[in-house]
């Protein structure tokens, strides 16, 4: 009969790798779920420092105080709300941080964490 | 194996934290859609179409501008329309909305326009996988599939125009106690006066009422507590308090009264407008006489034993003067058949007026408040003040006017009967008149002061007394609530 001793070993080194997959995809899912929270809170800032009359130009990395704004696709619309009033959407794209190698990064990824709000513009 | 089930339960443990992380994205969607539809409401309302009137009218009527109310200013209608854009430009639906009313009476620096907005919105969470269990038409927990936030918003700043998010719950305390503490919104000079006087009068009032409430109680306690052998009495005393909706029988007699007086072609005739509105003040006489004669008025909790009361008083008043003349009045048929009816007539006047007097003390009549205090001015000023105080009493007006229309008819009947025109006009033209309509006038007041004091027994008996008169019952409402889930 031939001896098994060391089998475990073989099994655990065969099988690090696939650990290793999914614990860098949770690392990976982790990131890119606070980048669509922040996503979502630069938009929520922003859109309402956009609606209030004397903040309206302001950059907005100054005014969400994020550093990856920089790198950001912002979009601010204003469409009538149909009650005499105006809507301002703030559209945040934050390019998604990669830890995966073979992913794509960038604001057209389709990795890239999007977060959009809408208020109403105060009046001046 | 070890391996493989270690990076299974991560899988799991995954899936798990995909879901939890679109229940908690679906809270901060809702938090922003709330502070959104809030704050549109209130940019709304910022240079509004009747903003003032908005104000006014939540505070008056002590309500808020809801979300389910249709109709009411121009200004809440605008405000309902910014909100759900809003939240619908958000991915929710805008449940509940509250505006109103303004704060603008509780700090030094009062300024207009603090309406409070509280928006309260749903929107489906969009979870990943249990999204089917989601999809049912009645999902179970609800909490689960759909994300509720309240939010709430209030102008600030002097000269600038400003929304402020501020703390939901705290803003519904608030709102609950502004609607618990109504603001008079009648702002003029003569209704604060009148406010100025009525507060030490309230506190009077508030007493005697609680005095006669507690006392008719203790009635109440009493006849309970001996049981059975004072069932009848015990009987009469919930009679006396008992109350049904009389507006319909009232309007009947009325109308049937207009009808006797005045004939039957009146009933045709005063379908025409202006007919209609020239017959006003003798529609308002005539129903007056009615309530009081019968004891039916026009509202909805008649007291029975107040229509008996006012039943009995209408033979001792009216039969009265036949009995004087001709001696075969019920009063005094009675007397001779029972010997105890005089004293149970006297009794039930001297009932009746102490019960009137009660009335007008809870009422707050200021010759009556006076009197209690040991003050007692002359005829003229009592009349002066018991007029004024029509203001903050205006249930009392018929009551007043018909005293007053009393006191003339007696004058005009007794002193001015022979007065030439020469000498006094008014005493001449009452003279003219002629005794039986002034003896009919007389003995309508008298009745009047009668059926006042019945009406106060009656309330007290049935445990409805209120200081200065009935208050508007509150509005239904549904505020928000900021820790439903």
């Amino acid at each position: 009969m031939r001896s098994e001793r060391g089998a475990e070993t073989l099994e655990l080194v065969a099988g690090l790798p696939l650990l290793g997959v999914v614990v860098g995809a949770l690392l990976q899912g982790a990131v890119l779920v606070e980048d669509r929270a922040r996503a979502a809170a630069d938009a929520r800032e922003l859109v309402r420092h956009a609606v209030v009359c004397d903040h309206r130009d302001a950059p907005p990395a100054q005014i969400a105080g994020d550093t990856a704004l920089g790198a950001a696709r912002v979009l601010l619309r204003t469409a009538p709300d149909g009650t005499g009033g105006w809507l301002v959407t703030a559209t945040v794209t934050l390019p998604p941080r990669i830890l995966v190698p073979g992913l794509r990064g960038g604001v057209d990824s389709p990795l890239a964490a999007t977060g959009a709000a809408t208020m109403r513009r105060e009046p001046c | 194996m070890l391996l493989l089930l270690c990076a299974g339960l991560l899988v799991v443990a995954g899936i798990g934290a995909a879901e939890v992380v679109a229940v908690t994205a679906g809270d901060a969607r809702a938090e922003q859609a709330a502070a959104a539809a809030a704050h549109a409401a209130e940019g709304a309302l910022a240079h509004p179409p009747g903003g003032d009137d908005l104000s006014v009218a939540v505070q008056a009527a002590r309500t808020v501008c809801g979300l389910e109310e249709t109709g009411g200013p121009v200004a809440c209608a605008l405000a309902r329309a910014a909100a759900s854009m809003a939240a619908r430009a958000n991915g929710a639906e805008l449940v509940a909305l509250a505006v109103g009313p303004d704060l603008r009476d509780r700090g030094a620096d009062a300024a207009p326009g603090r309406v409070v907005a509280i928006a309260t919105v749903e929107l489906r969470r969009r979870l990943p996988v249990l999204e089917r269990v989601c999809a049912a038409p009645h999902p179970r927990p609800t909490a689960l599939c759909v994300a509720r936030a309240t939010a709430a918003a209030r102008l600030s700043g002097r000269g600038v125009t400003r929304v402020s998010l501020v703390d939901a719950p705290e803003a519904v305390r608030e709102l609950r106690w502004q609607l618990d503490h109504p603001r008079d919104a009648d702002t003029c000079a003569g209704h604060r006066l009148a406010g100025l006087v009525t507060a030490p009068l309230l506190a009077v009032t508030r007493l005697a009422g609680r005095a006669l409430g507690d006392a008719a109680a203790g009635v109440s306690w009493l006849l309970a507590a001996l049981g059975p052998v004072v069932a009848p009495l015990a009987f009469g005393w919930g009679l006396l308090g008992a109350s049904f909706d009389g507006r319909g029988l009232h309007a009947g007699l009325t109308e049937l009264a207009m009808l006797l007086l005045a004939g039957p072609l009146l009933a045709p005739l005063s379908r025409i407008g202006a007919v209609h509105i020239a017959l006003a003040p003798f529609h308002a006489t005539v129903s007056f006489a009615v309530g009081v004669l019968t004891g039916v008025d026009d509202s909805d909790r008649v007291r029975v034993g107040g229509v008996a009361i006012a039943l009995v008083c209408d033979l001792l008043v009216l039969t009265k003067p036949l009995a004087i003349a001709g001696r075969v009045g019920l009063e005094v048929v009675a007397a001779r058949i029972t010997p105890g009816a005089t004293v149970a007539s006297g009794a039930l006047r001297g009932t009746l007026a102490a019960a009137k007097h009660a009335g007008d003390l809870i009422s707050g009549k200021p010759s009556t408040v006076l009197r209690l205090v040991g003050i007692r001015p002359r005829r003229n000023l009592a009349g002066v003040l018991d007029a004024a105080s029509l203001a903050y009493r205006p249930g009392a007006a018929a009551n007043q006017v018909a005293q007053m229309a009393g006191r003339l008819a007696h004058w005009g009947r007794t002193v001015a009967v022979d007065t030439p025109l020469s000498e006094n006009a008014l005493a001449a033209a009452l003279a003219r008149v002629g005794h039986a309509p002034l003896r009919g006038v007389e003995q309508l007041a008298e009745l009047s002061q009668l059926h006042s004091g019945a009406r106060t027994l009656g309330a007290t008996a049935g445990g409805g007394l209120q200081p200065l008169g009935d208050p508007p019952p509150p509005p239904r409402l549904r505020l928000p609530d900021p820790g439903a889930r």
